[in-house]
């Protein structure tokens, strides 16, 4: 076999399944004993770890720093202090937490919806916004006067035609960031890759989306997210209405 | 947790978690520290994760946090020293390329715990993971040139520093 051999990182991507990329790596490891020999000792050290190890509690310290540093860095972290349950959930549009928004956001790779085409979903002109339906695995735009009832799912799509940093942020008298902050390429839509399904609420709901030129101006705007924009920054509100 | 969301960091856990621990072992040479980078760095996949433009595949992503990470930690561990001489020996002891084989030890030792962040991680990669230089470039984000660059010079630290040592 000539060439070198597949790397560690290279082994521990075919070994995540991973897929992109990888073509030449496995079409040496097809005709490489050595390599074959180095993936199958890892499947059989992963195997012995996977039964040594307590998924629940490798886990559970990550869930709780997770959940303590996404309510760190919410916007009203300065104000009244809620309750735990209120900081858990602090947004009614879903029983998400705002830690497992940042989980799912951290995951587009594995949780993908396919999403409408972007002008299917109304993303034209300046920064925008659009609320998607997902439904079996795909999505529709949501219609301009469409009621949404519990245990609808819905998704986000947002695009910037010079390229910017995005925050989602809740509506409401205290808002809060949804997810993770996103860098969006020029002109380029993007699916937020985290979906919420609508809790038993009755009353209509904002979701706003926070353009900034830059992360940093986000980080101003955010501060005070029901003041006037901050320069350079500019917001998107999308309504998200509730029915029977 | 929702059953979504459980689902979705189970899922992470099934196919990163592994790794990622293996990962940091190698580098922090130590069971317990190394669970805690790697539920550390799921720490960072679940709050930073937004922060990923896609420019690399979940794994390298991954590869590079943990990288990064430990290498802070082994800057701050009393035990600095005494890690950064395992490094070696595990360099010297399975060369990546020939030339590894005549780096003095001592030297290497000295040269790893003293270069800036950003070559100590090109170094790291490249002689003790075995890394091409091209996938040193993919997992930090720089060009080829960038990566061959400090790794003459790390190169030519460590022979001034080797001649030092013999001399």
């Amino acid at each position: 076999m000539s060439g070198p051999h597949l790397s560690q990182l290279v082994l521990f991507r075919i070994l995540a399944g991973e897929r992109v990329g990888l073509d030449e790596a496995r079409a040496h490891l097809a005709e490489c004993e050595i390599c074959q020999a180095a993936l199958e000792a890892l499947r059989a050290q992963r195997a012995e770890w996977r039964a040594a190890t307590d998924r629940e509690a490798f886990l559970a310290p990550v869930v709780a720093q997770v959940s303590a540093e996404v309510g760190e860095d919410s916007p009203d972290r300065d104000g009244p202090r809620k309750s735990e349950d209120a900081r858990i959930l602090p947004f009614p549009l879903s029983r998400w937490t705002a830690a497992m928004a940042a989980a799912a956001a951290a995951v587009a790779g594995l949780y993908l919806v396919n999403v409408a085409p972007p002008e299917e979903v109304g993303l034209k002109g300046g920064p925008s916004l659009a609320v998607v339906v997902v439904e079996d695995g795909r999505s529709r735009p949501l219609g301009s006067d469409e009621q949404l009832r519990a245990g609808d799912r819905i998704g986000f799509v947002a695009r910037c035609p010079a390229g910017c940093a995005l925050q989602l942020v809740s509506g409401g008298p205290s808002p809060q960031a949804l997810g993770g902050r996103f860098t969006l390429q020029p002109g380029v839509p993007f699916t937020l890759p985290f979906t919420a399904t609508l809790d038993d609420a009755k009353t209509d709901e904002q979701v706003s989306a926070v353009f900034c030129d830059d992360s940093s101006g986000l980080a101003a705007a955010l501060e005070m997210p029901s003041g006037p924009p901050a320069p350079g920054c500019v917001t998107r509100r999308v309504e998200i209405r509730r029915g029977d | 947790m929702g059953e979504l969301e459980s689902a979705v960091v189970e899922r992470l856990f099934e196919r990163y978690a592994f790794q990622v621990e293996l990962r940091c072992r190698r580098l922090l040479r130590h069971p317990e520290e190394a669970r805690d980078a790697a539920q550390e760095v799921f720490v960072r996949l679940l709050t930073h994760g937004g922060d990923f433009r896609g420019e690399a595949e979940w794994m390298t992503w991954l590869y590079r946090v943990a990288t990064n990470l430990c290498l802070n930690r082994i800057r701050n561990a009393t035990r600095r020293d005494e890690i950064w001489a395992e490094t070696v020996d595990a360099i010297v002891q399975e060369p990546t390329t020939p030339e590894e084989t005549v780096l003095n030890r001592r030297a290497l030792q000295s040269v790893f715990s003293e270069v800036d962040e950003a070559t100590q991680q090109i170094a790291v990669l490249y002689f003790l993971d075995g890394l091409s230089q091209q996938e040193v470039g993919e997992v930090l984000g720089l060009s080829r040139v960038t990566v061959n660059k400090r790794l003459m010079k790390f190169r030519a630290q460590t022979n001034a520093r080797r001649d030092e040592v013999v001399g």
